[in-house]
């Protein structure tokens, strides 16, 4: 009560400051004027009165200093006096004051850049209700640690029925493109159907309207919208709730909208071409029932596999014991179906699938840019030191007077924040115009469907960030000044230098630092090219890849469309050869399906393909021959293997002229092998199997290799396919740039970017501090530089000295530094398990740049040492 | 800070309970209150304007005192001090509490050897 009403009056105080003193004045001439009064009152002649009046009253400025102490607000006041002073001081020295806000700002710019993105990835809390009990159930293959999305029935059910700690499940159907037709345009859209408990699970409430309950999933007559949808479909139009939306074949209402920034517990899908996890009309689906083929092996809503089952658990159920009860029940369901040894269901925190890899390199990536920071830091502190030792005279002016020590401090500090302040400014603002930029570098499977981007927190991490770097690097400098003594400041000379211990300390520190960054950034850097050096098998540069899906559900008709689009690009002047296919390398894995020899079960990717295929991806034939047009008027059957279905399936025996059955029981004959391509840069990549379309033919890819890959050729090429399927979109692409968008490429991209870029402001930042620390070195010791000259010694011998005496410190950097990543090497194993940290060869190279920079930053102002004039030194002394 | 008590010879923190005790009497200014205070002591506590002004000020932000601008008996402009009743009850528990110490620490002047 106390603390608030001072609080208060102090804000009224700050508030009336100027009627506040023009109080006090009036108040202590009231008190003059009665006192000369009283004076003359009692005897005493006016002159005398006014001189005894003013002795007793003292200084009036005195006494208003006095009165302004009382209360909070007049510490606020000197605070913003020192900012003044501090503004004014920095005003005076353009040059230090630019450089210094240029560092913070790239400094404190580099870390901004990565929390925009970390916050969502590590940090944001998940925007659902009591985040904590919610989990999504996956599959956890035990043999290779492999997790999978779809949760077979027996097993959702065990979820829904028996286990105590679970309260609700939903589930969701994968992304789904339907046809939405407004204003007689029909265009494809994601969709998502959810069971009516999926979002109670999630505990989300809608923004308008209702969600889903259990009647909607019979009715199929209602969807809910997301955010998006409504505000750039519907024009956040406030009467949606009425509105029918048609999608697909039938007119739907709209019941409701979802909140603002929902996001789906989902692995994004965008590198399957424009897939964003972020669909526009979510659909109702009746409950769950058992999938085809092994029974309970899958879990089916509307027609499709239901992925990523969502968990809610009751209060108080912690994660282990709910998992530990979830075994018991699901080694039940094992014995009861023979299911031993395959794969146990699992809860999975959504952070985790949302972000599947992104975590620990987000973590990695903070770290790397808080060491630039750090090594910003120790320039700047560097930098205060010397300037102060320009000002020491003025300090000690300062003491002398009667400033105390903590006052001086602070005005330091407040100097440092002011600094700091500007460059936390300054790297908001950049982060905020180069943010579009680099949020295209990110690659978007990895760090998921998060809202990334500059906001608030942001700002306030970076303004945080600025402040704790002003203390970084101006607490050396102010807690030098904190035990300075006036009287050798006052008599030293001015300019008078000697060499501290501390910078050299940072320097040390700086180039151990910059090895540690400059290493990060190599390892990053193998790693990318690793990755492109991956021998493909296929030839992917100038091949047009187009899906368009027909509005029909005829798989008659849809074969028949796309064969005739096949054939249509085969037939163009500007194209080589066309084909089509279900599965895609490096864009499309095929599924895995259980594919049974007559000795066995084995895993395969059944992938369907049209004539064309393999010439138009540029595969190449080991035994055999290709699949043709024949093939596939005959539906016989013939299938062409990849090299590694050929181990798998026929270890032992010659697979030419094999058979084996695909799942939905069709029997196959072997007809050609063909050498193995990259499927997918992931592990556990099921090994294809080839065959054609008996009558199955939904979601193929086209493709077309063209004579000379221009804009031209793609654009001609859509348009060819587009006339063929009127009022569908149709998607046109260059293979190879789907590929280069694609997480594989672009998470060890974007990690050799950002690391590279890292270690190229450590080094600038290191040798200009080495470079700083040399030139005033040099300058302090020009007379002593003159003298030996004078004395004989040569130019050379004078640099050799300088840079000699500069190394000292390098040299201890560049053992803390190899030391510092050997110890990270153990920390960063633990956490990528990816990442291949025995390279000593990268770190040779990491410590030969380090210490390439610092002596190219040595030598430049060393020679300078050796052009001063002895004459003239030893004559200005 | 404001400068020590001891030229004023007022006993440390006694000086805000003394202000409102002068200002329990009757409402008054910054000069009367100085010239009342020494009155009564006979000269023993001289209060300067430099304690005397930022204890008003300190009194008048947590409420105790309320300062009203009023005409002096000269005709000229003077900030008024009136008690308030929150300064009424704090200068009564702050009396009683003085009371209470001086006392105690009369008790322990007196003591002779041997009382306990």
């Amino acid at each position: 009560m106390r603390a608030l009403r001072g609080f208060l009056s102090g804000l009224r105080g700050l508030a009336r400051r100027k009627q506040h003193e023009t109080d006090l004045d009036e108040e202590l001439r009231a008190f003059f004027e009665t006192s000369v009064g009283a004076k003359i009152a009692a005897g005493m002649r006016p002159d005398e009165a006014a001189r005894a009046a003013r002795l007793e009253l003292g200084s009036p400025a005195a006494v208003k200093d006095y009165v302004r102490d009382v209360g909070w607000e007049s510490r606020l006041e000197r605070v913003w006096q020192d900012v003044r002073y501090a503004v004014r001081l920095l005003a005076r020295q353009p040059g230090f004051s630019v450089m210094a806000v240029l560092t913070l700002a790239l400094t404190i710019g580099a870390n901004t850049a990565i929390f925009s993105i970390a916050d969502a990835v590590l940090f944001r809390p998940l925007p659902y209700a009591d985040p904590d009990r919610l989990f999504v159930v996956r599959m956890l293959e035990p043999a290779t640690g492999r997790r999978t999305s779809g949760v077979p029935y027996d097993y959702i059910r065990v979820l829904e029925e028996l286990h105590p700690d679970v309260i609700t499940v939903g589930l969701r159907g994968p992304t789904f493109m339907m046809a939405h037709t407004a204003n007689d345009a029909a265009e494809w859209v994601e969709t998502f159907s959810v069971t009516a408990d999926y979002f109670q699970s999630l505990g989300v409430r809608p923004h308008r309207g209702r969600l889903f309950d259990g009647a909607d999933g019979e009715s199929g007559r209602v969807v809910v919208i997301s955010h998006e949808a409504w505000q750039r479909r519907f024009g956040g139009d406030e009467s949606i709730l009425g509105r029918t939306a048609k999608i697909g074949p039938s007119d739907r209402d709209i019941v409701g909208v979802l909140p603002p920034g929902f996001l789906f517990p989902s692995m994004s899908q965008r590198h399957l071409y424009s897939l964003t996890g972020r669909p526009d009309f979510i659909t109702a689906a009746p409950p769950p029932v058992s999938g085809g083929g092994v029974p309970g092996l899958t879990t089916v809503i509307f027609g499709n596999t239901a992925v990523d089952p969502i968990v809610r658990l009751r209060p108080g159920a912690t994660r282990a014991e709910a998992q530990q009860r979830l075994d018991a029940l699901a080694a039940g369901v094992k014995v009861e179906h023979g299911l031993a040894g395959t794969a146990v269901p699992v809860f999975d925190e959504p952070r985790a699938l949302l972000f599947p890899t992104g975590g620990p390199v987000m973590l990695l990536l903070l770290g790397a840019a808080g060491v630039v920071l750090i090594i910003g830091c120790a320039n700047l502190a560097r930098m205060l030191i010397a300037r102060k030792r320009q000002r020491e005279h003025e300090l000690g002016v300062r003491i002398a007077l009667g400033a105390t020590r903590l006052r001086i401090v602070r005005a330091e500090l407040i100097e440092g924040s002011v600094l700091a302040v500007a460059g936390a400014v300054s790297a908001v603002a950049a982060t905020t115009l180069g943010f579009e930029a680099l949020s295209r570098q990110v690659p978007q499977a990895a760090y998921g469907v998060a809202a990334i981007g500059v906001d608030g927190r942001v700002a306030a991490f970076s303004l945080m960030l600025g402040l704790l770097a002003a203390v970084l690097f101006a607490a050396l400098p102010a807690w030098r000044s904190a035990g300075l003594d006036v009287q050798p400041l006052l008599r030293r000379p001015r300019g008078r230098h000697d060499r501290s211990i501390q910078g050299q300390a940072l320097t040390s520190m700086q180039v151990a630092m910059a090895i540690v960054l400059v290493c990060g950034a190599g390892l990053a850097l193998r790693e990318l090219i690793g990755v492109l050096r991956v021998p493909l098998g296929f030839d992917p540069q100038g091949v047009v890849t187009l899906t368009v899906n027909p509005m029909t559900r005829d798989p008659h008709e849809l074969k028949a469309f796309y064969v005739r689009a096949v054939e249509a690009l085969a037939a163009r002047p500007d194209v080589q050869s066309a084909g089509a296919s279900r599965a895609l390398p490096l864009v499309l894995p095929g599924a895995n399906e259980h594919v049974q020899d007559e000795t066995g079960q084995s895993s395969a990717a059944v992938v369907h393909i049209l004539p064309g295929f393999f010439e138009t991806a540029g595969m190449r034939l080991m035994r055999g021959r290709w699949l043709t047009r024949d093939d596939l008027v005959a539906d016989a059957g013939a299938a062409v293997i990849s090299e590694s279905a050929a181990m798998v399936l026929f270890p032992d025996r010659e697979a030419l002229g094999a058979t084996f059955t695909s799942s939905s029981q069709r029997p196959f004959h072997v007809v050609g092998v063909t050498a193995d391509v990259q499927m997918s840069l992931e592990r556990h990549t099921p090994p294809p199997v080839y065959v054609m379309p008996s009558t199955d033919a939904r979601g193929m890819t086209l493709l077309a290799r063209v004579r000379a890959p221009v804009g031209a050729a793609l654009m001609d090429i859509r348009r060819e396919v587009s006339a063929l399927a009127p009022g569908s979109p149709v998607t046109a692409r260059w293979w190879s740039d789907t590929i280069a968008a694609s997480t594989p490429y672009r998470s060890p991209r974007f990690q050799a970017l950002v690391l590279g870029g890292f270690a190229g402001l450590a080094l600038g930042l290191t040798a200009l501090g080495i470079f700083g620390t040399v030139a005033f070195l040099v300058a302090s010791r020009r007379r002593e530089m003159g003298l030996r000259m004078a004395l004989g010694a040569t130019p050379a011998s004078l640099v050799r000295l300088v840079v000699r005496q500069a190394f000292a410190p390098i040299v201890i950097g560049v053992i803390l530094g190899v030391a510092g990543v050997y110890w990270l090497k153990r920390v960063a194993q633990a956490q990528l398990a990816g990442l291949d940290t025995r390279d000593p060869l990268t770190l040779a190279a990491a410590v030969i740049i380090v210490i390439a920079a610092a002596v190219i930053a040595a030598y430049f102002p060393a020679r300078h040492a050796s052009r001063v004039d002895p004459a003239l030194v030893l004559r200005a002394e | 800070m404001a400068p020590s008590d001891k030229s004023t010879g007022v006993v440390r923190g006694t000086l805000d309970m003394l202000i409102l005790k002068v200002l329990a009497l009757e409402p008054m200014h910054g000069y009367g209150v100085g010239t009342r205070l020494a009155q009564i002591t006979n000269g023993v506590f001289q209060v300067n304007a430099g304690s005397l002004f930022p204890a008003l000020a300190r009194l008048e932000r947590d409420g105790l005192i309320a300062g009203e601008w009023h005409a002096t008996e000269n005709n000229r402009r003077a900030k008024y001090y009136t008690l308030s009743r929150r300064g009424r009850a704090t200068l009564k528990a702050q009396t009683e509490e003085w009371r209470s110490q001086v006392d105690a620490i009369a008790r322990v002047l007196r003591l002779n050897r041997g009382e306990a």
